[in-house]
């Protein structure tokens, strides 16, 4: 049982993190906590599911609405973020408002009954005598590979450091003749990017319904604070930490006192690490 | 003197503004009086009899609230029919609104309020255990209202001054020979399990539903190997499934809803968990649809009447009229529908008794007394105390064959 327990917490923290880090790295450039993230992950299943149900091979499915999200996500910076570039609590409100607006566009596109996208792959496998569910291993697989890449990708790359100037100190960066502006619509193109690949990938195996994003973007919020707010290094790390401690939890404890424990987590490190595991109190993206 | 300038237009314009904005109010609140219903009121010849409903439209529940949506509908369409409820010679068209309470106890609290202050009299609802409690604090001390719901937890209002007019539309679910109480006794005849493992949400529904099915089991000798509860949001129920298959259950009693039923034997099933019988209350065969044949015993507690069951002969025309208006056959989770379609056609019928619609007292007392109505679906009776009871139905689901069962009347 604690090698399916572990591996339930590794499956929990992957599909934290797929929703966690174009969260994080949004709110690194923009400083903008963008509630909406949960909204367009909804969305961005709900189109996979109407193009692999309308004989759209998946991964072809997923590459062209993760095309369309980092559409929707220049027009939203443009139109909408931009507009507000100095006022972080009116984007808030702003991202807000688009959850509203989204979860209607789910509700009368695809009405309430939740649909299920194809697994990836069917069956279980034995593991040191656990039973695990071989889709499960590669949402995991693909968790821990792409968002590595992007992790990689964001230290090294030129346009990876061009996202951490940025976010580091806006001002500077300017200074500096980087392009703040247009740097800030490639952090929206791609945390919305990601929302779409997260909501596709996590939609073979949970249920494609209208609260679906809502629901995980909480849990990726705890994921964030904990790992460091702006880290995403550090959310990688917060989403194995809250992922574990959550399935160790349900397993082994009362689950009334179970749902808390992630919670507990989260004021634990508050109270001890304000800065997050892996965040310093400067550090961002 | 540019300031003065400045100060003079800025005490002309609005002025003007104010008088333009008047005018237009006025005009707005003619046209509303004009065009708005009356809140339930049907003094004036032909005004309609409005029905205020609170249900989930969106979030865990939607499906249900869209079940209940349709069966109002129809019931609706029966009443109306020849030009809706006839008092003193005219006919005044029934008519129901709707607020969507998103599954949230919160959300049915403001859509009660919001009839209230609309003036509404008659309520369809709130309808779910986990808001009612909540919602119905609005209403419960008030005498100018009949309440209709087939919540759970309205049931412990039933026969007590705070229930008075308070109708429940589900038999009752909660007592020693309760829906709860026989759907543990069905499953034991059924199954004759010797372990049984429980997971149901932690909510309200959840808090009725495991102490009844708790004790039927072990009244019958049958042990309780896993009792545990989950946050209704949960999809995600692997770390259950692992904990749960240690204590190797026969038989294991699953969550209410198919939202959460449906991920819940899906997983079970691609975790090779599936030599268990599996069941609950409130759910439907959607719960199996990707369980690939996995799962090939499932049971579930119809509150009402099986919709989808083809040799239901008293259920053919309900069936015929839902499938004219919507070009589809009733689903399987359509049996929540009945919960509204029968007491909506019995509530005008009273009305139409009575001769009246602010005679609540009458009308209540009417609705117990009802033993026949146009387009009748159930067997439905209110007791003096606004109870229901009729005959309902448990499904047996063996290897891709469901059998429909009647329980009698309690």
């Amino acid at each position: 049982m604690l090698v399916e327990t572990i591996f339930a917490g590794l499956f929990l923290a992957s599909i934290y993190a797929l929703a966690a880090f174009g969260l994080a790295i949004v709110y690194g450039v923009l400083h903008v906590l963008n509630f909406a993230h949960g909204a367009l992950l909804t969305l961005s299943a709900y189109l996979v599911f109407q193009l692999v149900t309308s004989g759209w091979p998946f991964w072809g499915a997923i590459i062209a609405v993760t095309v369309v999200a980092a559409g929707i996500g220049v027009l939203l910076e443009l139109f909408l973020f931009r507009r507000v570039i100095d006022r972080p609590l009116s984007g808030l409100i702003i991202s807000i408002g688009l959850i509203g607006i989204i979860d209607s566009l789910v509700a009368v596109g695809w009405g309430p009954d939740p649909r299920a996208l194809p697994r990836m792959v069917d069956g279980s496998m034995t593991v040191f005598g656990g039973i695990i569910a071989k889709d499960r291993v590669l949402v995991v697989v693909i968790a821990i590979v792409g968002l590595g890449l992007a992790q990689l990708a964001i230290t090294r790359a030129p346009w990876g450091k061009l996202l951490r100037a940025t976010a580091e100190d806006r001002e500077a960066a300017a200074m500096q003749g980087i392009p703040v502006l247009r740097v800030r619509t490639a952090a929206f193109v791609v945390g919305a990017g990601l929302a779409a690949v997260a909501g596709g990938i996590i939609g073979t195996t949970l249920p494609v319904e209208p609260g679906l994003g809502d629901n995980l973007i909480l849990k990726a919020f705890i994921v964030i604070i904990v790992g460091g707010v702006g880290s995403t290094g550090g959310t990688l790390l917060g989403a194995a930490v809250v992922g574990l401690a959550e399935a160790l939890s349900i397993s082994y404890m009362p689950t009334s006192t179970a749902q808390l424990v992630p919670l507990a987590v989260l004021i634990v490190i508050l109270l001890t690490r304000p800065q997050g595991i892996a965040g310093t109190l400067t550090e961002r993206v | 003197m540019r300031r003065n300038k400045d100060r003079e237009v800025s005490w002309r314009a609005p002025r003007k503004r104010m008088r333009m904005w008047t005018v237009l109010l006025a005009v707005v609140a003619v046209l509303a009086a004009a065009c708005g219903d009356d809140g339930g009121e049907a003094n004036e010849p032909s005004s309609a009899i409005v029905l205020g409903a609170t249900f989930p439209l969106t979030g865990p529940a939607a499906t249900l609230g869209r079940e209940w949506d349709r069966g109002i509908e129809l019931a609706l369409d029966v009443v109306n029919a020849d030009g809706g409820v006839m008092i003193d010679g005219v006919y005044h068209p029934m008519e129901v609104n709707v607020i969507d309470d998103e599954t949230t106890a919160a959300g049915a609290q403001r859509g009660v309020q919001q009839h209230l202050d609309d003036g509404r009299t008659f309520y369809l609802g709130p309808v779910s255990s986990s808001s009612f409690d909540t919602a119905y604090g609005v209403l419960r001390d008030r005498d100018d209202r009949i309440v209709i719901t087939p919540a759970t937890a309205a049931e412990k209002y039933i026969g007590t001054p705070e229930g008075h007019m308070l109708f429940r539309t589900q038999s009752s679910s909660a007592g020693e020979d309760g829906g709860y109480a026989q759907f543990a006794r069905a499953v034991v005849a059924e199954y004759a399990p010797t372990r049984v493992a429980m997971l149901v949400p932690q909510d309200p529904t959840g808090d009725t539903q495991v102490p009844i099915w708790t004790q039927g089991f072990e009244d019958a000798g049958v042990e309780i190997v896993y009792s545990e509860r989950f946050a209704p949001d949960t999809r995600d129920f692997a770390p259950y499934i692992s904990a749960m298959r240690g204590t190797n259950p026969d038989f294991v009693v699953g969550p209410y809803l198919d939202s959460m039923m449906g991920p819940f034997l899906s997983q079970a099933a691609q975790l090779d968990f599936t030599e268990a019988a599996f069941g609950s209350a409130g759910v439907s065969a959607a719960s199996l649809a990707e369980t690939d044949g996995a799962i090939t015993d499932f049971t579930w507690m119809i509150i009402t009447r099986a919709v989808d069951n083809p040799d239901d002969r008293a259920l053919a025309a309900y069936r015929e009229a839902y499938f004219a208006k919507y070009g589809e056959d009733p689903p399987s989770i359509g049996y929540f529908a009945l919960s509204f379609y029968d007491p909506i056609i019995m509530l005008a019928e009273a009305i139409e008794t009575v001769g009246a619609v602010d005679d609540l007292e009458a009308i209540a007392t009417e609705l117990t007394r009802i033993d026949t109505w146009p387009s009748q679906a159930m067997d439905i009776e209110f007791d003096e105390d606004g109870m229901a009871h009729y005959t309902y139905q448990q499904a047996f689901y063996k290897d891709g064959e469901i059998v429909f069962r009647e329980f009698t009347r309690n």
